[in-house]
């Protein structure tokens, strides 16, 4: 009975970790990366004699991520589930791949700060479960081209700029002299 | 012509991504509007159709010869399919997006554009199919008659002489008023060369539309071929013209539908075709026939064309076609070797709605012919014992060979059906009997000649024809008649 509690306690912790993780996951890169780790990790258990799944994770994992499980770890809660790590890789693994994408065009290849606020935004207004594939594109000159859940829009300056050329066509030859 | 992929993007607002390409099948991700049947077009510029919604991908039939790269963006037009049509198409070879296949002779774009898909007119709209649609073919003609608006299927093996018949019903028809619409499916670049130089030897190219795909071309685009024709035959019946509509050849078809539908992972039927095979070609013939509109008449004759191997009429496709058509025409291939042009077996062919267009003469003669052919079939197999034969079967057999030598038409492309009634009169009676074959052959050509130069003999055979009610009168009339001075 009490195994049982232990059990279930740990499922519980396992599954808390992976929502913390996915929720600080922001980018199309962090995911790849996160994703490519897994794979790693899965593949070593059958490949690398000795070498523990939480070390390979160590070497592969962006350490903003990794401190989640270095938590976990440190607390022993792969063990006490019958499964280890690889219940948990698969979870995690499947979660990612759920994880829907929100692809950005921005003029500027962005920092940082501007990542966080996007993610911020994103995450307050649309919830959660989103990451940005962010391109840099100069020819817009500004604004953003979006694409999400097959929605398209085109919030550029540069289409802006060419709206407004056509509509006020007359006008701006009239302005420049030419008849 | 090319389609502006930004300025759907910019209207639609959505937009794809191909995550599968799978043959002529493209498996893409995002267009949360597609509906089925809606044209897309790809970054190329290239176009496809949405054939199947699931949760998670749209399936969409391509009509590019080039694969398509995955990750290629795609957008939604919110339009079906549709074809350009107009009087321009008259003499152009184009393929089913309604693009001239000749980059040497482009023409401009046209104003009208109708839809590829159509739902069949009702009851209401349609008449009974009155007038016989002349193929110039004696045996046809007389024997096997077709009324404009009937769909007439024309089966076969391959190298039975169907295209050269088809040449020859299309040349009569047009020659009369018609328009034509040739759709070729599938077939290589030296047969659809081949047909547009015999279309244009008979001086009726300009008044034929062309439509082909070819061999090489995509599933898509040969699936489209039959049914962008007869969007184009509909809009000449519309303007009050009758239209004479070729499909060469629906086993080509099938097999296409087959292979998009097993791409498509759909639960093969028998002999591994999808289970909407018959509904795929009878929308498609469903949309022939005798209409009015605006209290006219105009009529849509459609002439199916299926191949047969080794005379297997009870194929799968053989079958479902000759279910929805209104008769057959079966060109045997032993007929064909023994050197009998055309080819047709007129005890195996049908025609479900001709006979009502033809004279009560015609009909008449129909009905001696064949009896007659019959009888002389079944003397044939008695011949064989080696008897000596009785003096009837002999002259039956003399008939007979006058009668096939009327009916070979290997060098006349063309006999109008009121020669027909006149020379079988000539060949029937006793007019040309007891002469060789060779003989028979110069007389009926005399008359052919005659009948094409010479507008007064054409005027009295013309006269002599509606003259004469019924056989007797016809065959009494040509044993009065002195022709010597003609």
């Amino acid at each position: 009975m009490q195994e049982q509690q232990e059990t279930s306690n740990a499922v519980n912790e396992l599954l808390e970790t992976i929502e913390k993780m996915l929720e600080h996951m922001r980018t199309k890169e962090e995911r790849d990366e996160v994703s490519f780790a897994i794979e790693s990790a899965l593949n070593g258990a059958y490949t690398l004699k000795g070498v523990k799944t939480e070390d390979i994770l160590r070497m592969h994992m962006p350490y903003r991520f990794f401190r989640f499980l270095e938590e976990m770890t440190g607390r022993g809660v792969p063990e006490k589930k019958s499964d280890n790590w690889g219940q948990f890789l698969q979870d995690l693994k499947k979660k990612l791949g759920a994880m829907e994408v929100l692809k950005i065009d921005l003029a500027v290849e962005p920092n940082e700060e501007l990542i966080n606020q996007m993610h911020s935004w994103i995450h307050r207004e649309l919830g959660g479960g989103i990451i940005l594939d962010i391109h840099s594109d100069k020819t817009i000159l500004g604004g953003i081209r979006i694409v999400y859940r097959g929605r398209y829009g085109n919030l550029t300056l540069k289409d802006r700029i060419l709206k407004v050329m056509n509509r006020e066509k007359q006008k701006i030859l009239e302005e420049i002299g030419y008849k | 012509m090319k389609i502006d992929f930004n300025k759907y993007l910019d209207e639609i607002g959505e937009i794809g991504f191909v995550e599968k390409s799978v043959s002529s099948l493209v498996y893409a991700s995002g267009l949360p509007g597609a509906s089925p049947e809606e044209v897309v077009v790809f970054e190329s510029g290239e176009l496809g159709q949405v054939t199947a919604l699931s949760e998670s991908s749209v399936e969409i039939l391509s009509f590019s010869p080039n694969p398509i790269r995955t990750g290629s963006r795609i957008v939604r037009t919110n339009n079906c399919l549709k074809v350009p049509v107009g009087e321009e198409l008259l003499g152009k070879v184009i393929n089913p997006l309604g693009n001239s296949i000749n980059p040497q002779k482009p023409f401009f774009p046209l104003a009208e554009q109708r839809s590829v898909e159509v739902v069949p007119p009702g009851i209401k709209f349609r008449s009974t199919i009155k007038r016989q649609c002349e193929t110039g073919i004696s045996m046809i003609d007389l024997l096997l008659p077709i009324g404009m608006g009937q769909r007439e299927l024309v089966m076969g093996d391959q190298k039975t002489g169907k295209s050269r018949v088809l040449t020859r019903i299309l040349l009569s028809q047009i020659k009369q008023g018609s328009v034509g619409i040739y759709a070729a499916v599938g077939k290589s670049q030296l047969a659809i060369k081949q047909i547009e130089e015999i279309l244009a030897q008979f001086k009726i190219l300009e008044k034929t539309v062309m439509v082909v795909s070819r061999a090489d071309d995509a599933a898509g685009m040969i699936f489209l071929t039959p049914y962008t024709a007869m969007t184009i035959a509909e809009y000449f019946r519309d303007l009050g013209r009758d239209v004479l509509i070729v499909l060469d050849d629906l086993t080509v078809h099938a097999r296409t539908v087959r292979e998009i539908a097993l791409l498509g992972k759909r639960f093969p039927g028998r002999s591994s075709y999808p289970g909407d095979i018959f509904y795929t070609h009878a929308r498609l013939l469903e949309r022939a026939g005798n209409f009015i509109a605006d209290g006219k008449e105009a009529a849509i004759t459609c002439l199916p064309v299926v191949e047969t191997v080794q005379g297997d009429m009870a194929g799968y496709i053989q079958t479902n076609i000759m279910s929805m058509t209104d008769g057959h025409l079966f060109f045997d291939h032993k007929l064909f070797v023994e050197g009998r042009r055309p080819a047709v077996d007129p005890f195996i062919s049908v025609t479900r709605v001709g006979r009502q267009t033809q004279s009560v003469l015609q009909r008449e003669i129909s009905r001696e012919i064949i009896t007659f052919l019959r009888n002389a079939d079944k003397m044939h197999n008695f011949a064989s014992f080696g008897a000596e034969l009785g003096e009837h079967i002999k002259k039956a057999f003399e008939k007979e060979d006058r009668i096939m030598t009327f009916f070979d038409q290997t060098v006349y492309d063309r006999i109008p059906v009121k020669l027909q009634v006149f020379l079988f009169g000539l060949v029937w009676g006793e007019a040309l009997a007891g002469r060789t074959h060779l003989d028979v052959q110069k007389e009926i050509q005399k008359f052919v000649l005659l009948y094409e130069g010479d507008s007064k003999t054409r005027e009295w055979v013309d006269k002599f024809v509606d003259g004469s009610l019924s056989l007797e009168t016809l065959l009494s009339g040509i044993a009065e008649t002195d022709f010597s001075h003609r």
